[in-house]
């Protein structure tokens, strides 16, 4: 039976945590919050350690508990209420510079409510397949299809909505897959 | 041109620091949990053999029942419990009680709850079973010590209720009947239902405006009065094996600007009674079972931020405080002894947009915790006896 060896625990979070705390912080935007989530995520991890066997196995785990704990510490409410004149307002020109546009979409992403954001960082920053993110949040594949729509659905509708219209929010390689 | 979205995502994880991480605390707790559930599953494994042995239910023989070993006969062990829905989780066990539970508290031989419709029921060997109606949804609550558990009433228009679970004995005094002042705590002087300040084996300590009334209740006895210091208003906030803490107000003066004014001072104390007492460092706090040991709360605040709760734990007649500050939470503040030397906490950290919180178990002697619930499910009643909103 595998046993549960410290060292090796130790040396798959050398090898993973900087990987899985770029999600972690695409997932929850804040810095120290995806420190914290990304410790209880290995702690979590280093408890099933032995039924993981190998790297991909526990990396694969790991992002799960990212993923579902993240979306359980989010507070409800805020993404009933969140207020979209934080994103910054285009030039008088109808001309956005880089910077503006990037928070626009910074702050889009923020505002998705939790499941969609986390499907989004998932299919397009992990470059998962619908299949591995949907074992990630623990859902259907369907359900990872809807999320995604819908997250995209919004960050499109703020772009357009200042200026943006002309813009590609995703590579066109993978704009066949969402639409 | 590369998608937009992909380009903000690569450049701000990219300009992340490399994370922070302690592997040793990941091992030590992931080694505590394993502990845990083992004990959990050897103790269930016992007391299932037992059960099937003798063909009774053995409560005083679950895991987490056992008696303290340094103070047999006197200081209970429990696990950590709480309500979600109509389910009591303690420890290892779930409790079904039919009801939808509000408010709750634990005993050694069960547990009493309160429903939304302020409805009080027993939850004894698995059978719920309605004892009173309390007489105020939101201040009302239910007040306890091991198996002795007070609320007031509706009945007759306000009623003091005192039950021992164990035995079934009750007492029920109306208000109006009840000799003394009878009010609600400072601030909600005029409460139905929150005049009961606190339960100490099986006395009943009740909110008068000249003190407090410490109540035999079970045993038929007159309450007696212990007076408050001339002066001073005394709000009584936990007594356990005769130590009461206390919160006493005062009006002191105040020079501003040339001008006198009065301003109420707040002073948490402690002794056997209202007027031989010692200060203590905080603004609330929870005595341990046998009286020995405190836990304090205190409110601190950080320019710009908001405020924070903070937790120490020491010895009553002592002056040293050992902060109680695990990792990665901004907050915490006990609510209830397990033993004479563990107690439940609520541990939390927020931003403006998120708020995690947890149930931990943290030892008194060390000042460590553990985590006993992670992430707190909708409905959670903790065993405060408060009513949830």
């Amino acid at each position: 039976m595998p046993r549960r060896d410290p060292a090796a625990f130790a040396e798959f979070v050398a090898a993973r945590s900087a990987a899985l705390h770029r999600s972690a912080y695409l997932m929850v935007g804040e810095r120290q919050l995806a420190q914290d989530l990304l410790q209880e995520a290995f702690t979590k991890t280093y408890v099933a350690w032995p039924r993981l066997r190998d790297p991909a196995k526990a990396e694969a785990y790991t992002r799960k508990v990212i993923t579902t704990t993240a979306i359980s510490w989010y507070r409800r409410r805020s993404w009933q209420e969140r207020p979209s004149d934080t994103i910054p307002e285009a030039s008088h020109e109808g001309h956005v510079d880089d910077l503006v546009r990037r928070e626009w979409v910074w702050s889009a992403l923020q505002s998705l409510p939790p499941r969609q954001r986390a499907a989004v960082v998932l299919r397009y920053y992990e470059d998962l397949t619908e299949a591995q993110t949907a074992a990630a949040l623990g859902c259907a594949v369907g359900t990872v299809k809807s999320q995604v729509h819908a997250g995209l659905a919004s960050l499109r509708r703020t772009l357009d909505s200042h200026g943006g219209e002309h813009l590609e929010l995703l590579p066109r390689d993978l704009k066949v897959v969402t639409r | 041109m590369t998608g937009l979205l992909r380009d903000v995502m690569d450049a701000r994880a990219d300009a992340l620091d490399v994370p922070d991480l302690d592997v040793a605390a990941m091992v030590r707790d992931g080694d505590h949990h394993l502990v845990r559930r083992r004990r959990r599953l050897a103790g269930g494994l016992v007391a299932a053999s037992l059960v099937v042995a003798a063909g009774i239910a053995v409560p005083s023989l679950l895991p987490g029942s056992d008696v303290d070993g340094d103070t047999a006969g006197s200081v209970h062990s429990y696990d950590l419990a709480y309500a979600v829905g109509g389910t009591i989780h303690d420890g290892p066990r779930t409790v079904e009680t039919g009801v939808r539970i509000h408010a709750l508290v634990q005993g050694i031989s069960g547990y009493v709850v309160a429903d939304q419709q302020r409805r009080v029921h027993t939850v004894v060997d698995g059978e719920t079973t309605q004892v009173g109606l309390l007489a105020e949804t939101d201040r009302g609550r239910l007040v306890s010590d091991d198996d002795v558990v007070a609320w007031v009433d509706s009945a007759d228009g306000g009623t003091l209720s005192v039950l021992d679970l164990a035995t079934g004995e009750r007492a029920d005094v109306a208000v109006e009947a009840f000799p003394g002042e009878l009010v609600g705590p400072p601030g909600l002087a005029d409460a139905v239902g929150a005049q009961i300040a606190a339960v100490d084996g099986r006395t009943v300590y009740v909110t008068d405006v000249r003190g407090v009334m410490a109540w035999d209740a079970l045993d038929g006895k007159d309450p007696v009065l212990i007076p408050s210091p001339e002066g001073v208003e005394v709000e009584v906030v936990d007594v356990q094996d005769g130590q009461i803490l206390q919160v006493g107000r005062s009006f002191e003066p105040q020079e501003t600007d040339g001008s006198t004014t009065m301003v109420q001072v707040e002073d948490l104390r402690i002794g056997p009674d209202l007027k031989d007492t010692r200060s203590l460092p905080g603004l609330r706090g929870t005595l341990s079972p046998d009286g020995r040991r405190v836990a304090l709360y205190d409110r601190q605040s950080r320019p710009g931020s908001p405020s924070f709760g903070t937790t120490t734990v020491g010895e009553v007649s002592g002056s040293t405080w050992m902060p109680v500050a695990p990792r990665r939470y901004d907050s915490v503040a006990a609510y209830q002894w397990l033993d004479a030397d563990t107690f439940a906490a609520l541990a939390w950290s927020s931003t403006a947009d998120f708020v995690r919180a947890d149930l931990l178990s943290c030892e008194a002697s060390t000042g460590e915790c553990t985590v006993a619930v992670r992430g707190l499910p909708d409905g959670l009643v903790a065993t405060t006896g408060v009513t949830s909103s």
